[in-house]
């Protein structure tokens, strides 16, 4: 068992290394997360010249925007030697293009350190000139209009303009396209993206910081902030799911096939059918509505703790916020859980061992309450095993419904945002809680019947 | 004399249309949504006048014409045609006079139910069921636009379920065909063939945008496809004869293990997450929405495919039938296939439950649909803007799940159908 257990959790290793890279892959076809922390917060053209251009430059040290994604790339001859690693995107393919286009990565460099030269030096003399604000423009604008773009420099000042010009005569002096077919290798070595987001993970459990600008910017306190809104409120219903529903399901089983059992299947069946999001919201409107039935109040994130509060006044006092959103939650779990057990309970009711303890004279209540139900209830416990990672997303429509701040509406703006940062934190996490929920209910099937034997 | 109570033949029909119901509602349903453009719309049918006399659903570009030509162009305006130039006229109407994006007000109005619509009431000859018979919120009918909701839902669970069905037989009758015959394969044809793939990569996806414009055509792009394979294939049957000691060890993969971990892998990744990035490769229109759905949906349905085809597999039947030689094609078909329904069709029913409700919920959350398509998900969440609106919710919903118990309801009816003789449950024997 301790073999099994620890080949399986040597197992999910590999496994989660895979998913790490598959999220860096991921985060890698959005492209938008970085060109949006440098476009929409500090555009080139706004008055603050210069504190902008700044705030860009630290910003992306910040991020670490500016070095590769992974280790090693796959690109053309043509790209050997030529700018690597351009955080801006649009920059970053207007060099490209010129690489293929040409052939003469390191002649491209050069071309590119030119202008960066030129406009850190006449960023000191004079920021809002109109040929430095063209030599700005040069680097955003498309591969096709370089050569506009340069007409334009040389028109303004043909005697600063001279650099940049040779730089680029330089570039097709000897231009050589056949090596754009031509694929090579690139290494980065160990200073890129992916090396140090692992390192740091697995150094100090350092998941880097939030492209948000807010108070809370770290990774891990953000999950941590959002983490134990869900959490509470889905134990607390699943909990709640379990004790309405065994007894439910029990019951059902005893009775199975009467007028009752019928009525309550037939009954399940259409709250089966049911969605819990408009039901959540018809409660709402129902029960919150200061027209109508003004029961309980919809704010259930309202519901702060106060402090020096009992344990017992702050539930007491949280009840009327958490009765509809536990509801809403539990729901779903109690009809799925209470069809379960009546059908597990009544498969282990036909079987031979409980006749025989029956002809020994076991009580029914101690049959069916400690024999039969400890059998019966495997299989629901194998299948709990699949909510844990629900239990950690969240829900995302019924946190907007009832205004909870949890992992459900966390993720939802992240993948908005494109938060990178929280999405990796966000996938790694309920990755690992899949994994283990999936190891868990086979351990558990498997210490409930020593027959089950997985294959390692 | 007293006549024995014999079901004449009408309680008989009324008793099979009450067994069948499910199935009889939703046929009429999916029939009604066929014919939608004509039961619900907002431009008559047909126009008859002293002149003229045409069908301005049929020939719209012939009913704008007549309206430029009319020079009172007065009060009524209705969908993107000026009927007032027809008022001396007399119309036939759609029995739901108007559709999802018909907005009957100058400032929208909500409506209750069986509100009769006061631009319809200025009209000399208005049509005969011109009320709001659901209500109207944001001055659309509600009626009409849960017509055309359930039609964009019924269109996206259905594809999407057939789709996802389609992918995941496909892959778990893969992993069950290739379970026995793991590939053996030297370690130089494995890394052979990993050349072989990031070539196609990089020569006809990655370099070939930078090429020269010659090469950029779609003749050239096959022709460099091929060469590629061809040289590949070539250089595979060369390398062959050569006798490497060192690639010699062979590696042996199983297929049925690679698509057990990519499935594993997919459903680690949270599915919301998925969904909202494919949407924004593939867009938010209605058959992007099925493709989303079904790259999504099936690996539930291909694990269940999977055992399912493997305790098939080891049956005598197809064993002889393996054994007899016949192409696995037609034992796929003739054996599995029909052999597979039963075990399939409550997951399957239960998934298309699981996928009407992940497209009203994310229509809900304005993240799934386009939001100019009409939607059962948005039309509750507009209701929820407004506390005095009880009817943009109440409708809706109840059309999800009225739909939901179909689907489930014909499931359990499909089933009854294909295996008459399922083990019936255990009974009590106990108490």
């Amino acid at each position: 068992m301790l073999k099994y257990l620890a080949i399986r959790l040597l197992g999910l290793i590999p496994l989660l290394f895979l998913i790490t890279l598959l999220g860096f892959g991921y985060s890698a076809l959005f492209p938008l997360s970085n060109e949006r922390l440098l476009n929409e917060e500090l555009t080139p053209e706004s008055e603050d010249n210069k504190v902008n251009i700044r705030k860009q430059k630290a910003l992306v040290d910040y991020y670490k925007l500016n070095i590769p994604l992974f280790y090693f790339e796959i690109r053309s001859l043509a790209e050997k030697g030529g700018p690597a690693h351009i955080s801006s995107p649009t920059e970053r393919r207007m060099f490209r293009k010129l690489c293929l286009a040409s052939g003469q990565g390191a002649a491209v460099k050069r071309f590119r350190d030119t202008i960066i030269d030129l406009e850190d030096q006449l960023q000191g003399q004079d920021s809002s000139s109109a040929f430095l604000i063209e030599l700005r423009l040069l680097r955003q604008r498309p591969f096709q209009s370089i050569s506009y773009s340069l007409n334009k420099l040389a028109t303004i000042s043909a005697e600063q303009a001279q650099p940049v010009l040779s730089a680029y005569e330089d570039i097709y002096s000897t231009s050589a396209p056949w090596k754009a077919g031509i694929p090579t290798i690139l290494s980065h070595g160990l200073n890129n993206r992916y090396h140090l987001w692992l390192g740091s993970i697995l150094s100090g459990f350092d998941w880097g910081k939030s492209y948000k600008s807010s108070s809370i910017t770290s990774v891990t306190e953000r999950l941590g902030y959002y983490m134990p809104w869900t959490l509470s409120i889905s134990l607390l219903s699943i909990l709640i799911a379990l004790v309405v529903s065994i007894p439910l399901g029990v019951w059902m089983a005893l009775k199975a096939n009467s007028w009752k059992d019928k009525g309550l299947r037939n009954l399940l069946f259409f709250l089966d059918g049911v969605p819990r999001f408009w039901l959540a919201i018809i409660m709402l409107k129902l029960f919150t509505n200061p027209d109508f039935l003004h029961l309980s109040n919809s704010e259930y994130a309202n519901a702060v703790p106060v402090e020096g509060e009992s344990m017992f006044h702050l539930i007491l006092r949280m009840i009327p916020f958490m009765a509809i959103p536990l509801f809403a939650y539990s729901y779903g779990y109690i009809i799925y859980l209470s069809r379960m057990v009546r059908a597990s309970l009544l498969d282990v009711l036909s079987q031979e061992f409980l006749l025989s303890a029956k002809v020994r004279g076991v009580p029914n209540k101690k049959l069916i309450w400690k024999y039969a139900l400890k059998n019966a209830l495997l299989p629901v416990i194998t299948v709990s095993g699949a909510f844990i990672p629900s239990l950690v997303s969240g829900s995302v429509i019924l946190e907007r419904i009832f205004s909870i701040n949890g992992m459900g509406e966390e993720t939802l703006r992240a993948v908005f945002e494109f938060d990178v940062p929280v999405l990796l934190g966000i996938l790694v996490l309920s990755a690992t809680l899949t994994l283990l929920g999936y190891l868990i209910s086979d351990l558990i099937s498997m210490w409930v019947d020593p027959r089950v034997r997985f294959d390692l | 004399m007293s006549s024995s109570p014999t079901p004449t033949s009408l309680i008989k029909l009324l008793k099979w249309i009450w067994r069948n119901l499910a199935m009889l509602s939703l046929g009429l349903l999916c029939l009604l949504l066929l014919f939608l453009p004509i039961i619900a719309n907002d431009i008559p049918l047909w126009v008859h006048t002293k002149e003229h006399s045409f069908s301005p659903l049929l020939s719209p570009t012939y009913a704008d014409q007549l309206v430029e030509e009319k020079e009172d162009k007065t009060f009524f305006t209705l969908g993107s045609y000026d009927w007032s130039a027809f008022q001396d006229g007399s119309y036939i109407w759609p029995i739901v006079p108007y559709s999802h994006t018909s907005n009957t007000e100058r400032i929208p109005a909500a409506y209750p139910p069986l509100h009769p619509n006061p631009t319809f009431s200025k009209l000399a000859d208005p049509p005969l069921l011109s009320r709001h018979w659901l209500g109207s919120s944001l001055g659309v009918d509600l009626l009409a636009s849960i017509l055309y909701g359930s039609r964009n839902s019924l269109i996206i669970v259905l594809g999407a379920g057939f789709l996802s069905l389609v992918l995941a037989s496909l892959i778990g009758g893969l992993a069950v065909y290739f379970k026995n015959k793991p590939f053996h394969s030297s370690l130089w044809d494995f890394g052979w063939i990993i050349l072989g793939l990031l070539g196609v990569y990089f020569w006809t996806f990655y370099s070939r945008q930078h090429l020269p414009s010659s090469l950029q055509e779609t003749a050239s792009k096959l022709l460099i496809t091929c060469l590629i394979i061809g040289i590949w294939w070539i250089g595979k049957k060369v390398f062959k004869r050569i006798p490497f000691s060192f690639f010699q060890p062979s590696i042996r993969i199983s297929l049925d293990f690679l698509i057990l971990k990519l499935i594993e892998v997919l459903n680690t990744f949270p599915a919301l997450m998925l969904i909202i990035s494919l949407s924004i490769f593939f867009g938010n229109d209605v058959w992007d929405m099925v493709l989303i759905l079904s790259l999504l949906g099936w690996t539930g349905l291909a694990r269940i495919i999977r055992t399912e085809a493997f305790k098939l597999s080891t049956s005598g039947f197809i064993r002889t039938a393996e054994g007899l030689g016949i192409s696995p094609i037609s034992i796929f078909f003739r054996h599995y296939l029909p052999n597979m329904v039963s075990p399939l069709i409550l997951p399957m029913s239960s998934s298309l439950k699981v996928l009407l409700l992940v497209e009203s919920s994310l229509s809900y959350l304005n993240i799934g649909l386009a939001s100019n398509q009409p939607s059962l998900g948005r039309l509750i969440a507009t209701g929820t803007t407004n506390l005095s609106d009880w009817w943009t919710i109440l409708f809706p919903g109840l059309t999800l799940c009225f739909l939901i118990l179909t689907l489930h309801i014909i499931g359990e009816k499909i089933r009854d159908w294909v295996d008459p003789f399922m083990v019936p449950e255990a009974e009590n024997r106990l108490i």
